[in-house]
């Protein structure tokens, strides 16, 4: 009975010690963020937060009058937590910061260091690590905010569905999340490349509910490009195959369309199915030499030239044509990079992981010693087919 | 009032009451006719039902005696066909020696009823008159002749309303014992079934019958089962709910360690692992022991069905369990404390919902939780002829007005009623009632303390259960002790043919169920000639 009786207390004290979530909030005592944005005056820090209208958004509520499904809110600050929390002389209720989707980075801020802003991102125990973090350019991050959109009622779940469609169907940006953007300003092994948002139109006409009333709307916000990093200052931009061959030497095409010229006048289309990549850097008597092989699975999408395909030889040509061009395309990235001392591709993870200790000593000079280095890239297509016909119909066409 | 025989330093008005209750009916009869039915009178006060018929034996002697039983306990149509008219008519034949002793034998020879004993002292008399039987005094004889005319109303049997089955016997136990003893006697036709009777109940001597099959009971658990029954010390049993809370392990726990059912299939099944039922005359409740938790996630219909069907619905109903015990608490924690382990599209919608609603989501949960039970109990005791206004009233009330009018969100109603609707999954009533009782707790644990408090709930709820024991077995059986041969009858319903073993713990262990080679029972496919 007595240990009965100890059992029971033991319970209810671990009860009121162990609580870790002892705060409890009710869901319409909190203001959900969807995203948020940093951008920078002076030394002043100025964040804008999308936060989301429940029953706006909500689809099937009845309770749906006609508002805005979100709005955002500015506050400036010395620190990023300073300027969130005056966010509640403005906002009624506490900003909640789980159900954040994206964050961007203004281009001045980006410029001048993320790394005081993503202090506070990695420390808030409310923020989850499975955001995508951009930058935006030509326009303040906080404008990008401001713009509605139409197919997805939320804009900032409309921006995190483009960025991953973007991702997964054609290859211009990157996925890349919280924890990866710390893993890399952490280990220094590789540097960063963000999305890059860009606003279509002007910026103000977006900020309001006719924007999403016309067929046409005024503003948008789009993915355009990546934005190169080195450690955590925004460089340089990449344009749009400079950053598909970013990823295409990072083995993170999922699937892509590549055009390449035929024989004659006219092009082909190859779409990539499968993609995948191997970077690895070898010794050759102390020089360095990186190999970048990239292996592609792809079939014929788009024939607009008269060729044969009917046979393995013609395949193999096309073949070789693509991995040609695509070499090419890579190539041009690298030297980019090379151009910026900025090892994206990720040369210097691979070095590390094999010359641990040396990777220790030449660590802080990666930067030129990746300039200098001779990189070979290998490029591997196989076509696996050609799609629902196999002779293109130009053939048939002109005779 | 039964409370009375438990409280210490009431000693004088025990003895009291004992002695209004054994009365002195253990008098011996006397030789005199009227002595004895005077007597008889007054112990029972002149009790209108009562019937006292005296008349003469035979036309030589003239010797008088007279039938005594209860008015509508016994069948009349028995009395007269092979009581009177044997006494009156045929004892004529018989007639011709005056010893008494002959007349007494003479007597009983003519009787033609089935059932006779002879009593020599008024317990006996009594024992048989209320139980419906009729006693014949003699006069100058000290020893009466007790009839079996048991008779009277009872109920047919019928359809149990409480388990019902798609595939399955139909027949259920009813208010009569004898009725219930041959029920289980003609499922089980083997001369090692045991059936004992007794008598608990001060006031009431009720009959209580204890069955076990001999060889397959552990002869520990019939002992225990005796030793516990004779410990009763109560005036009245109405129910076999009485016996249950009387002998059951632990008197202090929301969950049932004694089963009971209204289906002679599933006792006769019980008997047959090895349990030991205990049939309480007056109520078609049957309890059978040792219990175990799966035992009332078990339906009858189980073992009827085909073995992938029986699992497939236990899954089912154990995932029904769960929800039933954690929906609403989960809501709350979810809703107040851990907003982020929802998708965000879904947590837009149930903020949506509660935008405009005036309580916290535990107290919403309250409303919404003591409405339906106070609706579900109002539904239970109504008269049947206005059954149908609870229902009208309870979806207007709890589905449509109470949202339309933004006291509680829409996505409270659904977890109400999903709660609602798994708890009607669970087989048994005295398991479900468990559920609800305890669902409470854990909203309140979720309203303070969030996830934690519903996983510290549940570790307590499972060493609870740990701890629980029906007549010596851990009610956890076969989880814990985990035993791998009870696997094949617990969340999972492994084919006839592949269960060989009884359940461990429960049967005499040297019993097996079936045939050593499974490959003989298995159902071989047909060759193709």
């Amino acid at each position: 009975m007595i240990k009965k009786f100890l059992f029971i207390h033991l319970f209810v004290l671990l009860l009121f010690t162990l609580s870790g979530c002892w705060d409890s909030r009710e869901l319409n005592e909190i203001a959900l963020a969807s995203a948020l944005a940093f951008d920078k005056e002076d030394d002043t820090i100025i964040v804008t937060a999308q936060v989301l209208n429940p029953g706006e958004l909500a689809s099937g509520q009845s309770g749906a009058s006609g508002r805005v499904p979100v709005s955002s809110y500015q506050s400036s600050g010395k620190t990023v937590f300073e300027a969130i929390r005056k966010m509640t002389t403005e906002l009624p209720r506490k900003l909640y910061l789980s159900h954040i989707q994206y964050i961007v980075f203004g281009e001045e801020l980006a410029k001048e260091g993320i790394g005081d802003a993503i202090d506070f991102l990695s420390r808030d125990h409310e923020m989850r690590s499975d955001f995508f973090v951009s930058v935006s350019r030509e326009v303040e991050a906080g404008e990008i905010l401001n713009i509605l959109s139409t197919l997805e009622k939320n804009p900032a779940n409309k921006l995190y569905l483009s960025n991953q469609s973007s991702a997964r169907n054609w290859g211009e940006t990157t996925q890349t999340t919280i924890d990866e953007l710390l893993i890399n300003l952490m280990t220094h092994q590789t540097q960063t490349v963000l999305s890059v948002i860009i606003v279509s139109g002007d910026p103000n006409d977006g900020n309001d509910l006719s924007n999403v009333e016309k067929v046409q709307s005024d503003a948008k916000a789009l993915y355009s490009g990546m934005a190169v990093f080195k450690e955590d200052r925004l460089i340089d931009w990449l344009d749009v195959y400079e950053s598909r061959g970013v990823n295409l030497a990072r083995g993170e095409i999922q699937s892509s369309i590549i055009t390449i010229p035929c024989e004659e006048e006219g092009e082909l289309a190859i779409e990539i199915i499968k993609g995948a990549a191997k970077t690895l850097v070898n010794k050759k008597r102390e020089e360095l030499e990186g190999t970048n092989e990239v292996n592609l699975q792809g079939r014929i999408g788009d024939v607009q030239c008269k060729t044969q395909l009917d046979t393995n030889k013609d395949i193999k040509k096309i073949e070789e044509d693509t991995s040609k061009v695509l070499k090419e395309e890579i190539n041009r990235s690298i030297e980019k990079l090379q151009s910026l001392e900025s090892d994206v591709i990720g040369f210097g993870q691979s070095y590390a992981q094999k010359y641990p200790q040396e990777w220790e000593k030449i660590k802080a000079t990666w930067g030129t010693t990746f300039a200098d280095m001779p990189i070979k890239i290998n490029v591997k297509v196989k076509i696996s087919n050609t799609g629902t016909t196999t002779n293109p119909l130009h053939n048939e066409l002109e005779e | 009032m039964p409370f009375l025989f438990f409280k210490k330093g009431n000693n004088y008005k025990k003895k009291q009451l004992d002695n209004i209750l054994n009365n002195d009916t253990s008098a011996k009869i006397d030789s005199s006719l009227n002595k004895n039915i005077s007597k008889i009178k007054e112990d029972n006060g002149n009790s209108s039902d009562l019937v006292i018929r005296q008349f003469v034996i035979g036309d030589k002697q003239g010797t008088k005696a007279a039938l005594v039983y209860i008015d509508g306990l016994v069948k009349e149509q028995r009395i007269e066909d092979y009581i009177m008219e044997n006494l009156i008519f045929d004892i004529r034949q018989k007639e011709t020696d005056n010893s008494n002793q002959n007349l007494f034998n003479s007597i009983k020879s003519v009787l033609t009823i089935g059932h006779t004993t002879d009593c020599s002292d008024f317990t006996q008399v009594y024992h048989s008159i209320f139980a419906g039987g009729t006693a014949l005094f003699i006069d100058g004889f000290n020893k009466s002749i007790a009839a079996g005319t048991y008779g009277g109303e009872k109920r047919a049997v019928e359809e149990p309303s409480s388990e019902t089955v798609i595939r399955g016997p139909r027949d259920g136990f009813t208010e009569s014992i004898t009725t219930n003893t041959s029920l289980i006697r003609r499922r089980i036709k083997s001369k090692r079934l045991r059936v004992e009777q007794k008598q608990i109940g001060k006031v009431t001597n009720t009959k209580v019958a204890v069955l076990y099959i001999d060889g397959l009971a552990k002869q520990k658990v019939v002992d225990e089962v005796y030793q516990r029954l004779d410990r009763i010390d109560i005036d009245a049993i109405l129910e076999s709910g009485y016996i249950e809370e009387l002998i059951q392990d632990d008197p202090y726990t929301p969950f049932p360690t004694i089963y009971y059912s209204e289906r002679p299939d599933s006792i006769a099944a019980g008997l047959l692992e090895g349990r030991i039922a205990i049939i309480v005359d007056g109520t078609p409740f049957v309890l059978l022991v040792p219990a175990i938790l799966t035992q009332f996630m078990q339906s009858a219909e189980d073992y009827y069905q085909r073995s992938d069907i029986g699992t497939m619905i236990r899954i089912l109903r154990y995932t029904s369990f769960m929800i039933a015990l954690l929906a609403p608490s989960f809501y709350i924690a979810i809703t107040t404390f851990h907003q982020e382990i929802l998708p965000t599209t879904l947590i837009i919608s149930l903020a949506a919902q509660r935008e405009g609603t005036p309580f916290p989501a535990i107290v919403e949960a309250f409303i919404m939780e003591v409405t339906f039970e106070i609706l579900r109990e109002a539904g239970v005791r109504m008269p049947r002829a206005v059954g149908n206004a609870i229902s009208i009233v309870g979806a207007l009330v709890l589905g449509e007005a109470a949202v339309q009018a933004g006291i509680v969100s829409p996505t409270m109603v659904i977890i109400v009623s999903i709660t609602a609707i798994t708890n009607f999954v669970i087989p048994h009533f005295n398991l479900a009632i468990a559920i609800r009782m305890l669902r409470f707790g854990f909203m309140f644990l979720a309203g303070a303390f969030g996830l934690y408090g519903i996983l510290i709930g549940i570790i307590a709820m499972i060493l609870h259960l740990c701890s629980l024991r029906s007549f010596g077995v851990p009610y956890l059986t076969p989880f814990a002790p985990l035993q791998a041969t009870g696997q094949e009858d617990s969340i999972l319903r492994a084919p006839v043919w592949k269960q060989r073993t009884r359940p461990q713990l429960i049967n005499n262990p040297e019993t097996r169920q079936r045939s050593d080679k499974p490959a003989d029972l298995k159902p071989t496919k047909p060759t193709r000639k």
